[in-house]
């Protein structure tokens, strides 16, 4: 596995308010690789729907728990973004990941959070076990 | 009294802009002060201007979604326009565009009528 060359490790309280922090410490940290105005706007994307699946589904909506924010970067101009939670978990992560599904938790909500991930980074993969949390990791390499 | 959004009904048409980041955070309040305009007004058009967002996530195509379907209730159709490029691909992407009672401005013509009316 490739040693990380930065990483930066930050936890936030599970609070909708949090998700406009979460992604903008996110596109700060990873500016420093200077990312066009495309894939910074694709990342702070791919992190919001994350965090707020966390807030939303996660912990649902309650404002309580943690929702954990791990960016490394890696020579390559790789990025590599993990958003973990410890709330109720997803019983079918393959369901989950169908466009348009939802569970909705009584919101307004459309079912396109893992959709945009898959979408707007190179890759994504979700490990989630119920009542333990779930663990999104996601992936992007910036243009030379 | 929503700071984020600036509410004018003029000629059957009700012109929401949008002023701020539309998240999952923002949006409830954002689309409750709609929905209240929209109970008022009746609007035959609403007209969703987006020119001052500079950030949107999957929640604002919720709003979009659900003033969409409020729409065919209440019998108005939703205009969108100043929609940035990012926020053209998101809404690609959920297939809005096929939606029979919405309409996307994109280009010269919306930026345009956006100057007529300012």
């Amino acid at each position: 596995m490739k040693r990380a060359e930065n990483e930066m490790k930050l936890w936030l309280p599970a609070k909708s308010e949090n998700e406009s922090v979460a992604r903008s410490a996110v596109s700060a940290f990873v500016a420093v690789l200077n990312p066009t105005v495309e894939e910074l706007g694709d990342i702070r994307l791919a992190v919001s729907e994350a965090v707020t699946n966390a807030i939303v589904h996660a912990y649902g909506g309650s404002g309580e728990g943690l929702v954990y924010i791990s960016v490394r970067l890696f020579s390559g101009r790789e990025i590599s973004v993990e958003i973990t939670d410890k709330g109720c978990g997803i019983e079918d992560v393959e369901k989950a990941k169908e466009p348009f599904y939802t569970t909705g938790n009584g919101e307004e909500r459309c079912g396109m959070g893992f959709l945009v991930m898959q979408s707007f980074m190179d890759s994504l993969s979700v490990r989630s076990k119920v009542g333990r949390g779930t663990a999104v990791r996601m992936r992007k390499k910036l243009t030379p | 009294m929503n700071e984020n959004l600036s509410l004018t009904y003029e000629g059957d048409v009700l012109y929401a802009s949008l002023l701020c980041e539309v998240d999952h955070h923002k949006a409830k309040p954002l689309r409750e002060a709609i929905d209240r305009a929209v109970f008022t007004y009746r609007p035959r058009v609403l007209r969703l201007d987006f020119s001052s967002v500079r950030f949107m996530d999957s929640s604002g195509v919720a709003l979009i979604l659900g003033r969409s379907a409020l729409g065919e209730d209440l019998g108005f159709c939703v205009v969108l326009s100043g929609l940035a490029p990012m926020a053209e691909k998101l809404l690609r992407l959920s297939g809005i565009d096929g939606r029979k009672n919405i309409t996307v401005c994109t280009g010269a013509s919306a930026s345009n009528e956006e100057r007529k009316r300012k």
